[in-house]
């Protein structure tokens, strides 16, 4: 839910809770003020009345109606009684209500009984305008709180929803340092500022790290290359024999992958620094065949059935020559690698979508990790687990989606050409 | 032949200086690009290996040098960096060969006299070891008067042979030589083994010569007898 939303509801409630509680002793409180206004006037009437009565040098009553009533009476209270009463209205042909006030006057020895009435009806009409107002205020609260809302998300948390789209999209790949839409709120300000400081020390991190790698991996170059030479020269000495020899060549082979290693690790910092950004127009369906070529003692030897479906439609995309390498020598190469003997390559290349499906052994590992680093099946293979990572960092680097599917023993990689320009 | 070294790191220089030695080459090693310049102003080589990282300066640069002096020595570059912009660069300005370290000996070597071969004997590009003979322009063999037909991956495994003959070479030089980025692969089916059997076949079907010798627990060996 959005925080406006949130709000807006709240506001909305506590407007509600306070316009009911609100209008209940508003309600209340007007009809006691009301009757007790109209108590007065029947009072001060019905005084007026026995005044006029008095001071009268011949008596004579009033017409009676429905707001006045004097008759002779044969008792006499003294006190003053207030009723509530409904007497029959002939123009609206409905009983209307009455307040009345019961006096009693002695005037020259003879009891008088004053009848004073005042009708309700406008009490209760204004009543009933003051909850209409009441409501009409109320719908008018939440218009205003609508469009407070609203400018409230326009000028207040403008730059915080902006800087939280600018955050959204930072990469540490792309850009080193985040630069947020500043904001006169302190609030906003402080975030602002913490984000920065947090941003720029994981980007410090991250390209530390990575130089690191780097300088690492290419460090090492020349220790291997004067070990792997002095491996060569060794190799010749005839005087080396038997259980030595043998160490020799362990020495040898395990020097290979970490030589492998390195190159792979160079290549990886190579595609997450972007060192591969020149495109050209390059015919996919020609590097395929070509790939296939060089890997055809490979394929051969497990005897796999290759299949190669590339629609007749252009597949000359611009891409960086070296990636296409990088990318088809991976998938591949571990599409034969992890194969097994009379097994299955297929290569289709349709609707920019480039798949690579073969037959294998069920994964071992969790086929999310399968793009991370040194992530690898077997521990006996030969393989180093860098090859999908490269193949990830590399798709990544030219902002192609990948995918991994597998059906028990039938492994498929997906790769989605088609943020790529075509010819 | 005499090879001009320029390489800054002294315990690799004086391995490559060893081997190429053993080759019957003179071998001069230049640490850096001063040393460099001097050497080419005073004497003339006939293949400079070169390093693009020196301490002074670029490896490049020494290239320029040498093709300002119009000196018609072969070059051949060795780099830590795996760069394609620096491949690129070294061979639009005249290098013959870009060789990224770490590297076999032999593969130097064989890039070596690649370069060799192509610089002095244009026109006759034809080796001739014993009785095997080979046109590296049409890449014919012919063994005892005999024309044999190899598979690519035959071929470069003899040329790599006999330019590194007499010597031990280990399998995992010869399968890096075969299949480069993909001699992880060749190392676990043991392609290596088959195709040398295949090799070994084909020329003793036709050769009263034993060239290939395994040499146990190493490598194998292409000897004249």
């Amino acid at each position: 839910m959005k925080l406006l939303v949130k709000s807006g509801r709240y506001f909305i409630g506590s407007a509600l809770a306070i316009f009911l509680v609100g209008g209940i002793v508003f309600y209340f409180t007007y009809e006691r003020i009301i009757d007790h206004e109209i108590s007065e006037l029947l009072q001060y009437e019905s005084d007026q009345w026995v005044k006029q009565l008095e001071l009268a040098e011949v008596l004579v009553l009033p017409p009676v109606n429905d707001e006045l009533k004097i008759e002779p009476s044969e008792s006499y209270l003294p006190t003053l009684v207030y009723t509530d009463t409904l007497l029959y209205n002939a123009l609206e042909e409905e009983p209307m209500p009455f307040k009345q006030l019961t006096n009693y006057a002695m005037i020259n020895g003879q009891s008088y009984k004053i009848t004073v009435r005042r009708s309700l009806i406008e009490k209760e009409d204004i009543l009933y305008m003051g909850m209409f107002s009441l409501a009409v205020l109320f719908v008018l609260i939440l218009l205003a709180l609508f469009w407070v809302n609203r400018f409230v998300s326009k000028k207040l948390w403008g730059s915080f929803y902006q800087n939280l789209k600018l955050f959204q999209g930072y990469d540490l790949n792309h850009s080193n340092h985040f630069q947020p839409i500043e904001s006169d709120i302190e609030e906003f300000d402080t975030l602002n500022k913490t984000l920065v400081k947090v941003t720029d020390k994981i980007a410090a991190d991250f390209i530390s790290l990575k130089e690191f790698t780097e300088n690492a991996a290419h460090e090492t170059q020349n220790p291997i290359a004067i070990i792997k030479s002095n491996l060569d020269i060794l190799t010749e000495n005839e005087t080396i024999k038997g259980d030595a020899q043998q160490r020799l060549e362990k020495m040898s082979s395990a020097l290979q992958r970490v030589s492998l290693i390195n190159k792979n690790l160079l290549l990886l910092s190579k595609l997450e620094n972007h060192q591969f950004s020149s495109v050209e127009l390059v015919d996919l369906k020609k590097e395929i065949n070509a790939m296939l070529e060089d890997f055809k003692d490979f394929s051969d030897a497990l005897m796999l059935k290759e299949e190669v479906l590339i629609s007749e439609t252009s597949q000359r995309y611009f891409i960086n020559k070296s990636i296409v390498d990088i990318l088809l020598q991976n998938l591949i190469g571990n599409a034969i690698k992890h194969n097994i003997q009379n097994g299955f390559l297929r290569i289709e290349l349709i609707g920019d979508l480039l798949t690579i499906t073969n037959s294998g052994q069920p994964l071992t590992v969790p086929a999310e990790s399968l793009f991370e680093r040194f992530k690898k099946g077997k521990s006996t293979s030969n393989s180093i687990g860098l090859g999908l990572a490269i193949v990830k960092t590399a798709c990544d680097s030219q902002g192609l989606q990948i995918r991994y599917t597998n059906r028990n023993d039938e492994h498929q990689i997906v790769v989605n050409l088609s943020s790529l320009k075509k010819e | 032949m005499k090879i001009l070294l320029v390489e800054d790191e002294t315990m690799l220089a004086d391995n490559i200086q060893h081997y190429l030695l053993q080759e019957g080459n003179v071998c001069e090693i230049a640490a850096d690009f001063m040393q460099a310049s001097e050497k080419i102003e005073l004497y003339e080589y006939d293949c400079v290996v070169v390093d693009i990282t020196l301490p002074d300066g670029s490896g490049l640069d020494v290239i320029r040098l040498l093709k300002q002096a119009n000196l018609t020595s072969g070059v051949v570059i060795i780099s830590a960096k795996d760069s394609l912009e620096d491949k690129v660069e070294g061979l639009h300005i005249g290098a013959d060969d870009y060789l990224t370290k770490p590297f076999h000996l032999p593969e130097l070597n064989a890039r070596i006299k690649s370069v060799l071969r192509r610089r002095n004997f244009e026109g006759k590009n034809e080796i001739q070891f014993q009785d095997i003979s080979i046109d590296t322009e049409s890449q014919e063999v012919t063994v005892n008067l005999q024309h044999v037909t190899l598979t690519k991956k035959e071929y470069q495994l003899l040329l790599y042979f006999i330019t590194n003959a007499k010597r031990v070479i280990s399998k995992n030089a010869l399968a890096e030589h075969l299949w480069g980025d993909f001699m992880d692969m060749a190392e676990s089916y043991d392609f290596i083994y088959s195709q040398i059997k295949n090799l070994k076949k084909k020329l003793n079907e036709h050769s009263d010569y034993k060239y290939i010798h395994a040499v146990y627990g190493m490598g194998y060996k292409f000897v004249k007898q």
